[in-house]
């Protein structure tokens, strides 16, 4: 894959999609397929841009370093900073398309068929460090905490290292 | 002092002047550092920064950008940003409002991730992921439920039917997914057209009767 591949694929994963996730499934449909990358890295990318600052969706940013070093950072960085210009459009049709009933179902079928298919591909992410039952109950214990909205992520990630570091213990 | 808030107070009227280029850059530049935590934490910082403390953007103006980034490709909190830096210097503001932001958030990611490629064999470290990966799973999984809770919500408030269809695409892209895992596309665009199908054929079924 050429860097211009590269950075179309990460580009395109952004344009067609929304949320910092919701690139997830294109990406790890594409990298994986032409074994740029693996669900290990996705899954590490997706933990580290969890602790990072910033927007949770610059774990693109650290699928680029895992997977082509500091080039693939920066082009994975390019890849997702340009889609959200396209607001500049929307907000200057704002009036004729926001309200209308079929645009809006249209952007729902959508937002359900992308959680649909991020829920498989984060269970295939999962799937690819081992399936077991305290893998499991930590993914659940985070989602749980994680829809409370009250405990920060960090708490949350910092105890799942606790855990990681107990459960290697025994 | 939050540069936003001098500027505030330096302002002899109830709408404050924008603020210069420097002091947008300075402003986007203390959320990137501080903004910790996911979207949530950024996006509360941006409104404590503009609309709290500054006042520069009306919570009314604030909600409806917010809503209607909903709807552009890619990151949400990127288009927001677009749209203040737009609102209060142009396209200059645009540009120093994303170098803020992201300056210090993909220097910071970047470091991290290489920080991790240096120690990722260190036995503590390694234990560590052990658990961090299932959690980063999990918030995933959250977010999207997140994602897809005022979606069902708006459908439901319309009728059995919309939040049937919701819940139809749902069921059916997991099926898809696991079937043609390489033809996310196709997947997404059918979710978004099975929806657009429905509403069409309901709301002409609506017109009928007149």
């Amino acid at each position: 894959m050429t860097d211009l591949t590269y950075f179309w694929t990460f580009l395109k994963a952004s344009l067609l999609s929304t949320g910092g996730t919701g690139n997830l499934p294109i990406l790890h449909a594409e990298l994986t397929r032409a074994h740029i990358a693996t669900g290990g890295q996705f899954a590490k990318a997706l933990a580290i841009g969890q602790i990072a600052p910033g927007p949770n969706g610059l774990w693109t940013v650290s699928l680029g370093y895992l997977t082509r070093g500091l080039t693939g950072s920066l082009l994975a960085a390019l890849g997702i900073i340009l889609p959200p210009f396209t607001i500049l459009a929307i907000r200057r049709a704002y009036g004729n398309i926001h309200d209308h009933p079929v645009a809006v179902a249209f952007m729902r079928g959508l937002t359900c068929a992308l959680v649909g298919v991020s829920v498989v591909v984060l269970v295939d992410v999962l799937a690819s460090f081992g399936i077991r039952p305290d893998s499991v109950l930590i993914a659940v214990a985070a989602c749980a905490l994680g829809l409370v909205k009250r405990v920060p992520i960090l708490a949350i990630f910092a105890s799942a290292a606790v855990a990681g570091m107990v459960l290697s213990s025994h | 002092m939050n540069p936003g808030l001098r500027i505030t107070e330096a302002s002899a009227t109830d709408i404050p002047l924008p603020p210069s280029s420097f002091a947008l850059f300075r402003i986007w530049l203390t959320i990137g550092l501080q903004s910790f935590g996911g979207g949530s934490a950024t996006l509360a910082l941006i409104r404590k920064a503009f609309v709290d403390a500054s006042g520069l953007i009306t919570p009314i103006e604030f909600s409806r950008d917010w809503g209607l980034v909903q709807i552009a490709p890619g990151i949400n909190l990127f288009a927001m940003t677009i749209l203040i830096g737009r609102r209060l210097r142009g396209a200059r503001g645009i540009v120093v409002s994303l170098a803020g932001l992201l300056i210090p958030s993909v220097a910071a990611t970047i470091l991290f991730t290489a920080l991790y490629k240096y120690v990722e064999n260190v036995p503590w470290v390694r234990a560590a992921i052990r658990g961090i990966i299932p959690a980063s799973v999990g918030i995933g999984i959250a977010l999207g439920m997140q994602m897809l809770a005022p979606v069902t919500e708006a459908a439901r408030k319309e009728g059995p039917a919309p939040l049937a269809c919701c819940i139809a695409i749902l069921i059916a892209a997991v099926v898809a997914e696991q079937l043609f895992a390489s033809a996310v596309i196709p997947i997404l665009v059918a979710g978004g057209f099975i929806g657009a199908c429905e509403a069409a054929i309901r709301f002409a079924s609506q017109r009928e009767p007149q």
